[in-house]
């Protein structure tokens, strides 16, 4: 058993600003806009602005612009206040998008190995003596992880051990060994730490040379069984987290985003999210629905959604292929007001079949000839659902209904040949025609039938027209004249 | 290095011959007619270029003189055909008869102004800064002239047949289909009017299509070549459509019957005949 701990040092604050701190290109608003950090943020230093989390008006946790100005976790928030006056930015812990955040990141991590726990907050643990074979080693293991949290904008510390509980101390202290990890980085009681530090103790190290009986009497029992399952001396099952068979997340932004353009990196954080837990799961999307939660600068309260809705021909689940197409619906997607928050979800999940397009990529052109299914869903996304049609044959007697053009999901069915000539273009209605423009070449070919619907009775010529163009005429039941194609 | 050899160098063109095919740097596609291939670059529709198709009217046998084309791209390898707003419908049956496979046609419609799901409706205040893109989006010339070069550029599709607006189609907006052509090794067929004929152009290929003499019943095509790559304009070409299948004689007995037929079954036959009639010594077949 091998056990990876992944510990998110800055969890909180990275769920309360959604891990999207957006670099916007025109000042704040009034209120502040006229301090040096403002102006710094605005030109992209996104973390320039000190932020605190808040929690029943305490500092719970606080980015580095914030810890330099000598805030620190436990202050109350008017102490951050008066040592920041003007550019304190504090949010509300939010207890309920913490775990949902963090479930999602499992869910994420699920990839990874197939035993997977919480450890909340900000802690997930690992089984990977599993994988190790699939990922080649640990290192490349514990890489790919701390990769995957980045994409979701997450700052992660992996570490690898033989217990869940060990491998969580190292990921939190981050230090190599477990007897260098400091007692008041482990998960134990305050008191227990603080009596410990009286007796000279502070390292898990000078911890684990004493006697554990001795230490059960003085510190109890919940005690000794925290070091005995640190240790590995005690088991320590864990529940493992069942894989969510859907997939829907919402990025919450902290400002109202304007453009399209700074949309663009939202959604492809959420796409990249949704790239991972579709690998882990080998799914494809066939569909994509997003929703823009907007409400309009003069009334912030009324939220109005917009739903975009992404198709794709064949299931996709890379995250590249997902924003080429997104980002092509909404240059064709108007968003009438200012973005709150975005929501994505995946509909119409398919198994995964990574199948290659053809045998010899190179020899057939180079990798960029994809399959017509990358061209439909641009063009699709550009010009509106129903810009793509392909050509069916039906077994009817009526020519328009034996060939028309219909969707690209419709099933062709084999039709047989006809008798006569038929036409290479065929007019959507027949048109009347001056027969004296006319001679006829061919025919007649009678076509009758119908009588269930729309009865039909036309005699067909292949006629020649004064201007040279060959036509498939037809004279109806009245003696009038038609054409109905063209023999180009 | 003698100096036949370096007259025989692909780079050094001579006035007097064509590219011939194994020197020819493109690759083409045979069209069928070895009259047109004789002349064509490379012996056929030259891949990874514009070629325009000038024509007065639709209906002379402008997709026949590509049928041996498509066919070859569609039933051999396999490949697809993008028609990009067609005049008519590309009638699927007429195309199988032809030896083409209808099912790897693709039809783009860039006029129909249905944009599905858009969510909300359209609002006055829009979004705001609305970018120049979503300006053009509305503009259906902009979007055919966006899907023409996406088709061109992605070479997934062998082949696209595409008809634009014609009047506001100019030499830019041709070298950029040329360029995407190129890349996307495509054969990009650019069917316009005549008129188009009065400017100069960046296509590879330049045709002017006109009905052939059909006196005898069999349909024609009269191709002048206005531009080629490696040689002058060619005038003058009628190539043999199509072969009528039944005879004069056999025309006008099946037209004798059907109007006795159609006599019996009819009301009012009389309504039926205003057709010409037959003068004798032309060789129009009338009845």
């Amino acid at each position: 058993m091998l056990w990876l701990g992944v510990h998110l040092p800055a969890f909180g604050l990275e769920v309360a600003t959604g891990g999207m701190l957006p670099a916007r290109e025109k000042p704040l608003p009034a209120s502040d806009t006229d301090t040096p950090a403002a102006e710094e943020q605005a030109a992209g230093h996104a973390s320039a602005q000190p932020m605190v989390l808040v929690r029943d008006q305490r500092v719970v946790a606080c980015n580095d612009t914030a810890r330099a100005l000598g805030i620190a976790p436990g202050n109350s928030l008017a102490t951050a206040r008066s040592l920041t006056p003007d550019t304190l930015r504090h949010l509300q812990q939010n207890d309920e998008r913490e775990s949902r955040r963090l479930a999602l990141l499992a869910d994420v991590l699920y990839r990874f190995s197939a035993e997977v726990s919480l450890v909340p907050p900000g802690g997930i643990v690992l089984e990977v003596g599993r994988s190790l074979k699939l990922f080649g080693n640990v290192q490349a293991l514990v890489d790919q992880v701390n990769t995957a949290c980045a994409e979701l904008g997450h700052q992660a510390r992996t570490r690898p051990a033989a217990t869940p509980l060990a491998a969580l101390a190292l990921a939190r202290a981050n230090v190599p060994a477990l007897p260098q990890v400091r007692l008041d980085q482990l998960a134990l009681p305050a008191k227990t730490v603080e009596r410990l530090g009286n007796m000279g103790l502070t390292t898990l190290g000078q911890l684990l040379t004493l006697p554990r009986r001795e230490l059960a009497q003085r510190f109890g029992r919940d005690f000794a069984a925290y070091l005995e399952r640190l240790t590995g001396e005690r088991p320590d099952p864990r529940p493992c987290i069942q894989p969510t068979r859907h997939f829907a997340e919402t990025l919450h932004l902290l400002e109202p985003l304007r453009d399209k353009a700074a949309v663009q990196p939202c959604m492809h954080r959420l796409l990249t999210t949704l790239s991972h837990w579709l690998i882990g799961r080998q799914l494809g999307a066939e569909v994509l629905r997003w929703t823009f939660g907007t409400h309009a600068a003069r009334s912030p309260e009324t939220v109005t959604r917009v739903s975009m809705t992404v198709r794709f021909a064949q299931a996709q689940r890379e995250t590249a292929a997902f924003a080429a197409i997104s980002a092509l619906k909404l240059s064709a997607t108007e968003l009438p007001e200012d973005v709150l928050d975005i929501r994505l979800e995946a509909q119409r999940l398919r198994a995964w079949k990574d199948q290659p397009t053809t045998l010899f990529p190179e020899l057939e052109g180079g990798p960029a000839r994809g399959s017509p299914a990358t061209l439909v869903d641009q063009l699709d996304a550009r010009l509106g659902d129903g810009a793509c049609l392909r050509l069916t044959t039906l077994d009817r007697h009526a020519p328009e209904q034996a060939g028309q053009s219909a969707g690209l999901n419709t099933r062709q069915a084999a039709a047989p040949a006809p008798l006569g000539r038929r036409p290479l273009w065929l007019f959507p209605a027949p048109r009347p025609v001056r027969v004296d423009n006319l001679v006829l070449l061919e025919g007649p070919e009678r076509i009758q039938g119908h009588w269930w619907d729309n009865p039909l009775s036309r005699d067909y010529f292949v006629a020649v027209h004064r201007g040279g163009t060959r036509c498939w005429v037809f004279v109806d039941q009245t003696g009038q004249w038609y054409l109905h194609g063209y023999f180009a | 290095m003698t100096i036949t050899s370096l007259l025989d160098h692909p780079d050094l063109w001579r006035a007097d011959r064509l590219y011939r095919a194994a020197a020819y740097r493109g690759t083409s596609i045979p069209s069928g007619f070895p009259i047109l291939d004789r002349y064509l670059p490379g012996g056929g529709w030259p891949t990874g270029a514009v070629s325009e198709l000038c024509l007065a009217q639709p209906g002379i046998g402008e997709l026949q003189l590509l049928g041996s084309a498509l066919a070859q791209i569609t039933k051999n390898a396999g490949r697809w055909v993008l028609w990009l707003n067609p005049p008519f419908l590309p009638y699927a049956p007429g195309l199988t008869a032809a030896g083409i496979d209808a099912g790897r046609m693709l039809l783009v419609r860039t006029d129909n102004n249905t944009r599905a799901d858009r969510g909300a409706p359209r609002q006055r205040q829009t979004h705001g800064r609305r970018s120049r893109q979503q300006e053009s989006a509305d503009d259906p010339h902009a979007r055919a002239l966006w899907a023409a070069e996406r088709a061109a550029r992605s070479g997934t599709c062998a082949m696209v047949l595409a008809w634009l607006d014609d009047t506001r189609l100019g030499q830019r907006e041709v070298q950029r289909l040329q360029v995407a052509a190129r890349q996307g090794n495509t054969l990009f067929c650019l069917f316009r009017p005549l008129t188009a004929l009065r400017q100069a152009s960046f296509a590879s290929l330049r045709l002017r299509l006109a009905a052939g003499e059909q006196t005898d019943g069999r349909q024609r095509l009269a191709v002048d070549i206005v531009k080629r790559h490696g040689g002058w304009p060619v005038q003058g070409l009628h190539l043999e459509l199509d072969q009528q299948r039944a005879t004069r004689a056999d025309v006008l007995a099946q037209l004798a019957f059907w109007r006795e037929e159609r006599a019996r079954w009819l009301p009012n036959p009389g309504a039926a005949w205003p057709l010409p009639a037959n003068t004798g010594s032309s060789p129009r077949i009338t009845h």
